[in-house]
């Protein structure tokens, strides 16, 4: 290579002078920030998100406030087998209740214990799965370990043998069903905190002196919020199908019968009353169905791709 | 060979800890439960007292709960899983003749679930058609939402009660041995559906992330057609963690299959369950819940062992070749 | 126009204001190529120096036709090859330039080959000689492998991509861009995921391989130092635009438009205790990319012009 090449500055002097404020387009050094705040609000105002909203807020008012308006579900005073009229839009079952009265009650303990046990899932998988991600070592494998061996544990048979050892109490449900769940939703919290760990920020946050517990807590699990808001999301469905299946194999409690339950009655009528196994699982079937696409369209928002590029 | 022999010997040792921590945390879940823990072994039959005394005596009822857990988790190293006293046969005769009846249904329905997801995931991730796409992603995630003991009673409503196609419970007809072909139908459509639409959506994101990665660029960049780039180069790809994907499922629907029984009355370990449960037969229940788990901690050792022979990067494991210098 | 074909045979490709438009998120875009211009003689070596960001990648991969097929993507401008247009141009031709006319050495070998598939099938793959098997086909693979500089080439054929070091994955990469028998080689970063050593070794096996095979090579690259002793002509990049132009030799000497100046300064820098480095103001960078066309191909030498068309 010949002699320093010669430099036009003046015109490069000219234009530095001028540069003032840094120029547009930089993101904020935090991870997330601006981007993410416009993201949520699109997200919010999407039509598809609004009717998955919609429909679960129906089904829980219809749960929680409905029977407040309907008849009397334990009442047996009409007429049996009543097929759906104007006078009783889901009919009447074999003991002569009011099934749309039923129906609605129905779903107070299946939205009552999914979502508690999404709360408890993503509170626990935070902790453990934050602790293990961020400060590794030895307390990753223990806990890797210990999140192995309840997902080892069989499910719905560990919470059949629980309950019917224990009694069949709606909390005991939730607590059980948040013991075999709270590893699916920590492996996520664990890959975050991991992948946060490495960024640079974290690195200058301890090098200036920033203890590791504040650290974690302020700002590695805020970061890796997207990915366990969608997880919990769907862990909501999942914990309503399994307390419904529950239910449906006889655990849970007869003064107020989830829709499990009612499926479970309306097993052997199947030939009489067809609506008796339609309503309650075609409840579920829809309180579901719109958890776990809000839950997909959740994932598309936060975790963005540019389409099926290829 | 030797790496070969660490890795499964780690994964045996720590399957059997964990084996041995299930254990345990049953045998404490007897233990605080309330009730009279001799007549929780005998169920609900009547005996006399010499016969209480004689259980007592077997079982170490009256021992310090040491040596309870010592003789229980003998008891069970040795295959010993307990005698029903409702049947007159040892827990483990009676698993035995119950659990070919839900492998007759496991079995099938994990082969329709795999093929079928895999089939299904695959076109809606490669389709150009958003609608294809959408159609297919949206049966998945349907069939993802439905609870599947409905599902079951709505094809019984609609199958054997309607159109009387096909019978309504059990595994053939009354008093004949095995299983009819027609009885199986349903209770494997019920159980094969969800374990179907989980495995099509991971199939389709698992594809479209194999999609996106750079080898397919190197494809493309030899004039490969788009079909060849996706069934040549995609999908192997993608299928590496279907594999792991599958194993879980099966032990998932393993433990599941109570539900399916019930709703067919089918005559397999499910239901044995759900009977020993509501005769306060624990001997049985502890028997069963002992063998699911057991089965899927196989399921999972096997899992790991295909996942090991289907990807080449960890195939070297069992090969002594290692990679050359440059 | 005076006709180029009196003076030299027609240059094998011509880029003409090519301009590449890629979609960045649902609503937004980016121009990551605005107005280049550009050709390739036979048995020409040029080479495209720019930072991150420039589009020198991109460029390379529309004249290769490999933008994702993204229907977001927009192209403009012309890309002629042998005087056939390409733009607009149907999938048949697309893939005529593909699979035969030119061949892509991409940037990092071990995500660029399929973990799952041998080499040796990855290389019969890109074989012109239709895809069939046997045992000349057999050979053939093994011909280029060689070619590209592995000695044990029968061994690698039957490995898998983790099997090898990052300097012979690089050739295999460089063996399947060779199987085709292309007329242009493209390599976008050759050597940017490889040690130092071994650059060195992979930027010679492709030296002597383009010169065995006379194909034409479009050099892409960040690194000046690598482009500076493989090529005959350069192009540099900034902000999606061509920046200046010409003998690799005489820009590098006498660098006329500032950003030239610039960059070579920061690589002197690096040698030389005397030569500060030299970092763009952020206003002029903006400037630059919008304005900057007015300063494209500041050429120097004559022969530059001759060239043009």
């Amino acid at each position: 290579m010949s002699s320093t090449p010669k430099l036009d500055t003046e015109a490069l002097a000219t234009a530095s002078r001028a540069a003032e404020a840094p120029p547009t387009g930089y993101v904020k050094t935090r991870p997330g920030g601006k981007r993410r705040e416009s993201v949520w609000r699109g997200f919010f105002r999407k039509p598809s998100t609004i009717i998955y909203l919609g429909l679960i807020a129906v089904m829980v008012l219809a749960s929680f406030v409905g029977p407040l308006f309907a008849g009397d579900p334990v009442a047996t005073t009409h007429p049996q087998f009543l097929p759906p009229s104007a006078d009783f839009l889901l009919g009447t079952d074999h003991l002569g209740r009011d099934y749309l009265a039923r129906v609605l009650a129905g779903g107070q303990v299946s939205l009552l214990v999914g979502f508690s046990v999404a709360i408890l899932c993503m509170t626990l998988g935070l902790i453990i799965g934050g602790v293990a991600g961020f400060y590794g070592g030895f307390w990753d494998t223990a806990l890797v370990k210990l999140a192995e061996f309840f997902q080892v544990l069989p499910g719905i048979v560990l919470a059949l043998v629980a309950a019917a050892l224990l009694g069949a109490n709606v909390w005991i449900i939730v607590v059980i069903l948040s013991i075999t769940m709270w590893p699916a939703v920590a492996r996520i919290v664990r890959a975050e905190a991991m992948r946060i760990a490495q960024l640079g920020y974290v690195e200058s946050q301890r090098a200036a002196g920033f203890k590791s517990l504040r650290i974690l807590i302020s700002d590695v699990l805020p970061n890796a919020m997207p990915p366990v808001i969608v997880a919990t999301t769907m862990t909501v469905g999942r914990a309503i199908l399994i307390e419904s299946s529950l239910a449906f194999l006889g655990i849970g409690d007869s003064n107020n019968p989830s829709w499990g339950a009612l499926l479970n009655s309306a097993q052997s009528y199947m030939a009489t009353g067809w609506w008796l196994a339609l309503f309650p699982g075609l409840a579920i079937f829809i309180v579901v169905l719109a958890i776990n696409m809000l839950g997909d369209s959740l994932n598309d928002a936060l975790n963005p791709s540019i389409g099926k590029v290829k | 060979m030797k790496a070969v022999l660490l890795h499964y010997g780690k994964l045996l040792l720590s399957s059997l800890l964990l084996f041995l921590a299930v254990l345990t945390v049953l045998f404490l879940l007897l233990e605080i439960a309330p009730g009279d823990p001799v007549q929780s072994l005998i169920g609900d039959n009547p005996v006399s007292d010499e016969f209480r005394a004689q259980v007592t005596a077997a079982f170490g009822l009256d021992r310090p709960i040491w040596e309870r857990y010592v003789i229980y988790i003998a008891n069970v190293f040795q295959g010993n899983l307990g005698y029903s006293f409702g049947s007159s046969m040892t827990v483990s005769e009676l698993i035995m003749s119950r659990i070919g009846n839900t492998l007759a249904l496991a079995l099938p329905a994990f082969v329709i679930s795999t093929l079928g997801g895999l089939l299904i995931g695959a076109i809606a991730a490669s389709t150009r058609s958003r609608w294809l796409d959408g159609g297919m992603s949206g049966l998945a995630v349907a069939l993802f939402s439905i609870p599947n003991f409905w599902l079951g009673l709505l094809l019984i409503m609609l199958f054997s009660i309607t159109l009387g196609w096909l019978p309504v419970q059990g595994k053939g007809p009354y008093g004949s041995e095995g299983i009819s072909p027609e009885y199986l139908i349903l209770p494997m459509l019920t159980m094969a559906t969800s374990e179907l639409a989980y495995k099509a959506r991971i199939m389709r994101s698992s594809m479209i992330e194999s999609l996106g990665q750079d080898f397919v660029d190197t494809a493309r960049s030899k004039g490969l057609s788009r079909n060849q780039v996706l069934w040549r180069h995609a999908m192997p790809n993608a299928l590496l963690p279907m594999v792991t994907v599958s194993g879980y499922s099966l032990g998932f629907a393993l433990a599941g299959s109570v539900v399916v029984e019930r709703v067919f009355g089918w005559p397999g370990m499910g239901l044995l369950l759900l009977d020993a449960i509501q005769r306060n037969n624990n001997q049985v229940v502890l028997g069963v819940t002992i063998v699911i788990t057991i089965s899927i901690l196989i399921i999972n050792i096997l899992t790991d062992v295909v996942y090991g022979l289907v990807d080449p990067r960890l195939r070297a494991r069992f090969s002594s070749k290692q990679g050359s210098a440059a | 126009m005076t006709s180029p074909a009196q003076v030299h045979p027609a240059p094998l490709l011509e880029v003409t204001d090519l301009a590449v438009q890629l979609p960045t998120g649902r609503d937004s875009h980016v121009d990551a190529v605005r107005a280049v211009s550009l050709t390739v003689g036979r048995g020409e070596r040029v080479g495209i120096v720019g930072e991150s960001g420039s589009g020198k990648s991109v460029t390379g991969r529309a004249i290769a036709g490999l933008l994702p097929t993204n229907p977001r993507v927009k192209v403009r401008g012309s890309i002629r090859f042998h005087g056939e247009e390409l733009v607009g141009a149907n999938q048949r031709a697309w893939h005529e330039i593909r699979s035969r006319r030119v061949g892509m050495i991409f940037q990092d070998p071990l995500t660029f080959l399929n973990p799952t598939m041998r080499i040796g099938r990855q290389v019969r793959e890109s074989l012109a000689a239709g895809k069939s098997r046997g045992a000349h086909v057999d050979a053939e693979v093994l011909r280029f492998l060689t070619l590209a500089g592995l000695s044990n080439a029968a061994e690698v054929a039957q490995r898998f991509p983790h099997e090898l070091s990052g300097g012979m994955r690089q050739r295999v990469l460089i063996a399947i861009a060779i199987a085709k028998t292309p007329e242009i080689i493209i390599a976008d970063e050759p050597t940017t995921a490889l040690d130092a050593t071994v650059q060195q070794l992979v930027l010679k096996t492709l030296d002597e391989t383009v010169a065995d095979l006379g194909t034409s090579l479009v050099l892409i690259s960040h690194d000046i130092a690598v482009v500076a002793n493989m090529t005959d002509r350069i192009y540099v990049m900034y902000g999606g635009r061509i920046v200046e132009t010409g003998p690799t030799q005489e820009v590098l000497a006498r660098p006329q438009h500032p950003y030239t100046q610039a960059l070579l300064r920061s690589v002197l820098s690096l040698v030389d205790e005397d030569v500060e480095l030299y970092s763009i103001p952020p206003a002029f960078r903006d400037w630059l990319r919008t304005e900057g066309e007015a300063l494209a191909t500041v050429g120097t030498a004559s022969t530059e012009h001759e060239e043009a068309h």
